[in-house]
């Protein structure tokens, strides 16, 4: 019997593989946000396959993913399903036991990727309402949507903003809404980073590294809220990423996704706005809102600029509190002092931002540099006014602190010229 | 696969080479060439060393005899030179892509050195020419399943090393069975047999083309690893097939506590309490304080990874959530409590509800931590009081 050297059709991975590009193609697989090759995407790829019922092609994508990230658990799990499906054989499922603590934080993990990605995504071109307004000197903006465990990127174009990616995010083992220290909760409020901390000088638990936020900021100290060391941290070399409610407070994400956003984050004063209830909106219809607000801000302006004491105090609400603690009353006064010394008084609102503030109702924080006088004898002092919608429809303010400049996480070119408060 | 533990792989490698012995009867029917008889006679009387240098010495003038290839691959892995039996079978497959046995002899060296994905490249090679080569299927429906428990053992955090992890012992229990067991209906589960019948490589079936095939014939040479006798859950291990339908679990998952109804109330409980906890008090069906007590005890049985006393608090007709058979939740439960290095159960706010005269709700914040990892959920206890001793019959997680 003679053998021909023949050229028998081999098994090639790849032929699958450009099935399953074809199959996602041809059905228009919505842009996901996440990195385009990212681990979520080919864990996306692989249960999109799945749900097509073509499990050679989910096999394929999972397989490249656990070699890509083996600790990648959901990743393992999932390749795990398929092949005990394909096997033939008895394995046994640890699905079966949904009471078991690790299968149940995967499947939640699980979900939310899921979700994210599926019906629960935003719009492509939405934005979410938390941001109302972002002065240009902000390159970015960060969004954690914390109900559905995502972070978002917008970048700002002089103004304009624009979604720049999604991640997936742990939060605290108790949901959100930080009251006090030990809660085991993520705090809900607009925040900034003040710095950063590269892994090798922390503990291995927080991985590639860590973003503390400044929490408490001055809206959680006027409610009492205590607590700190809440931080946008990544996670141990052992895994890949943890189940959506794993941390004491901080924000956790995959290391890749936290070194990814390290540009993002350092940028000039990023905020990062924890939102409980945001809401997705296209730019125009935000613009309506932001444009009232705007105007009330600029009538503010307009009194004080004036020194109309009654007009300007009409502003603030009676039960208004500033960052040290004095009423209306006490701040009125100690504003009109400082404002009947000088002759001449021009004032400018510069770099104005405005928040929804998440995790209040009506609620809206305006962040922006008052810049008093001019030529030599120019101040400039930053500015945080909390506005609270009354019943009757007006805004008032009822907290206003002139921060201090804060560590920045880099040193702000503003900064220098930013003499403090001026009271 | 290289980080697996060898404890994990070495019941699978000796399984393997079983796999190895059975398939040298699957060599096609060559014309074979009496220098190749020879060998093969020699082969079978356990002199590898002999029949190899004869196929040396003819290979040297006849380097493309497929067959002597073969054999000369068969006595090297009788030599225990792995490595150059696969370098025998590889180059046998690049010249004679069509020929399926050299694949499947690949494939099964691959998966003793631990390599599944490899292995399962070459017997997809095998199956490709061969759609109906039974003996590739069952391999590779073996090497799904030894990846497939790999994946699950790295999905959940399972100490690689543990010997009581139940999905290996299924699978070890399986991979023995085949040489003896099924033959031709790939995908058919087969039945574990008792696992103390595996001691000897059974005599390899007669897979296709079945010429007289002396290597085959010749069992007495040892398997690589120790035969370690399989632990006592063995015996629980012979599960029924879950049936795991990957499209079902794609999509999120929900809650799986909607279904009702506990079944009916069961005789008297058979298995003796040995909780302290539990044989000491003679609950009357107000004695709060004697329910909570049983729930702090069935916590710190938990805690102590335990699952004889875990176990015994559940009452013989508790029926596990999701469907599944109470052998196979036993099983799950044992291997959970066993496999984390330290387990701590906390029962924090009971609330007991009475919701019959020998029957109790226990709704409670569980606090659970092993390792790393911890989490808290609401969950209730069902409990019955079964001749005196409260017994869980349901439980749910909120």
């Amino acid at each position: 019997m003679a053998f021909a050297p023949a050229r028998a059709p081999r098994f090639e991975p790849q032929r699958w593989r450009a099935r399953v590009c074809a199959v996602l193609f041809a059905l228009g697989w919505p842009a996901l946000a996440a990195a385009a090759d990212g681990p979520e995407r080919q864990l996306l790829e692989a249960v999109q396959a799945l749900q097509q019922g073509d499990s050679r092609a989910a096999l394929e994508q999972l397989e490249q993913l656990v070699h890509r990230e083996p600790r990648f658990r959901l990743a393992q799990l999932l390749y795990g399903e398929v092949l005990a499906a394909r096997s033939g054989v008895a394995v046994a499922d640890p699905l079966i036991d949904r009471n078991d603590p690790h299968v149940r934080a995967l499947l939640q993990e699980l979900h939310a990727r899921l979700a994210a990605a599926g019906d629960q995504a935003p719009p492509p071109e939405a934005l979410p309402d938390a941001i109302l307004r972002l002065s240009a000197r902000h390159r970015y903006a960060v969004v954690v949507d914390l109900p559905h465990a995502r972070l978002y990127v917008l970048k700002n174009n002089g103004g304009t903003l624009a979604r720049a990616g999604d991640y997936y995010v742990s939060l605290a083992k108790h949901g959100y809404g930080k009251r006090s220290a030990g809660d085991l909760r993520t705090p809900v409020g607009v925040y900034r980073v003040t710095g950063f901390k590269p892994g090798r000088e922390l503990p291995a638990f927080y991985g590639a590294g860590a973003f503390p936020l400044n929490y408490p900021n001055g809206w959680d100290r006027l409610h009492g809220r205590d607590g700190d060391g809440i931080w946008l941290h990544g996670v141990p070399r052992e895994v890949y990423a943890r189940p959506p409610r794993a941390s004491e407070g901080c924000v956790v994400l995959a290391n890749d996704d936290l070194l990814a956003l390290k540009p993002v984050l350092l940028a000039d004063d990023t905020p990062v706005v924890l939102g409980d209830e945001l809401q997705w909106r296209d730019a125009a219809t935000l613009a309506q809102e932001t444009e009232a607000l705007e105007r009330l801000i600029e009538d503010w302006r307009a009194s004080l600029a004036a020194r109309d004491a009654r007009r300007y105090a009409a502003f603030y609400a009676e039960d208004f509190r500033d960052g040290r603690g004095l009423d209306k009353a006490g701040f009125v006064a100690a504003q009109r002092r400082f404002v009947d010394t000088r002759r001449r008084l021009k004032v400018r609102v510069r770099d104005l931002d405005l928040f929804r503030y998440p995790g209040e109702r009506g609620l809206v924080l305006a962040r922006f540099v008052e810049e008093v006088g001019s030529g030599r004898r120019r101040r400039l002092i930053r500015k945080e006014q909390y506005w609270r919608r009354e019943p009757d429809g007006r805004w008032l303010i009822v907290c206003e602190e002139n921060p201090a400049p804060q560590p920045s996480a880099r040193p702000a070119r503003l900064r220098t010229a930013l003499a403090t408060s001026a009271e | 696969m290289s980080d697996e533990g060898s404890p994990v792989n070495s019941p699978l490698r000796r399984a393997a080479a079983i796999l190895l012995l059975a398939l040298g009867a699957a060599l096609p029917a060559f014309a074979t060439a009496p220098t190749v008889q020879e060998a093969q006679t020699l082969m079978s009387k356990g002199d590898y060393a002999g029949a190899l240098g004869l196929l040396d010495a003819y290979l040297a003038h006849t380097p493309q005899d497929a067959e002597a290839r073969f054999t000369r691959g068969l006595a090297l892995v009788k030599l225990d030179r792995i490595d150059e039996a696969i370098t025998v079978f590889s180059d046998l497959t690049r010249d004679y892509p069509k020929l399926p046995e050299p694949y499947n002899n690949l494939a099964v060296l691959y998966a003793q050195k631990g390599e599944y994905e490899k292995a399962r490249d070459a017997l997809e090679a095998a199956l490709a020419t061969h759609p109906a080569y039974a003996t590739a299927h069952e391999n590779l429906g073996d090497i799904y399943a030894a990846l497939a428990a790999a994946a699950y053992n790295r999905a959940l955090q399972l100490d690689q090393d543990n010997p009581t992890v139940r999905q290996k012992l299924a699978l070890i229990n399986q991979l023995t069975n085949i040489p003896g067991g099924v033959a031709a209906t790939a995908g058919t589960p087969p039945a574990p047999a008792a696992p103390a019948a595996e001691a000897p490589p059974p005599p390899p079936p007669v897979a296709e083309a079945a010429p007289p095939s002396p290597p085959a014939v010749a069992p007495p040479a040892a398997p690589p690893a120790a035969v370690q006798p399989p632990p006592a859950e063995a015996a629980t291990a012979a599960l029924p097939p879950p049936a795991p339908s990957v499209a079902q679990t794609a999509p999120p998952p929900a809650a799986p506590e909607a279904q009702a109804a506990v079944s009916a109330p069961a005789p008297a409980p058979a298995v003796p309490a040995p909780a302290e906890a539990v044989a000491n008090t003679a609950p009357a069906a107000g004695d709060d304080q004697a329910i909570l007590e049983v729930v702090n005890a069935w916590a710190q049985a938990w805690s102590m990874q335990d699952p004889k006393t875990y176990l015994s608090f559940y009452a013989d007709d508790f029926k596990p959530e999701g469907g599944v058979s109470r052998a196979a939740w036993e099983a799950q439960r044992r291997e959970r409590l066993t496999a984390p290095s330290h387990i701590s159960v906390t029962v924090l706010e009971p609330r007991i509800s009475h919701v019959g005269a020998h029957r109790v709700d226990v709704r409670f914040v569980q606090d659970y931590s092993s390792g790393s990892f911890s989490d808290r959920v609401d969950k209730t206890l069902e409990l019955s009081d079964r001749s005196g001793a409260w017994k869980i019959v349901r439980e749910i997680v909120h």
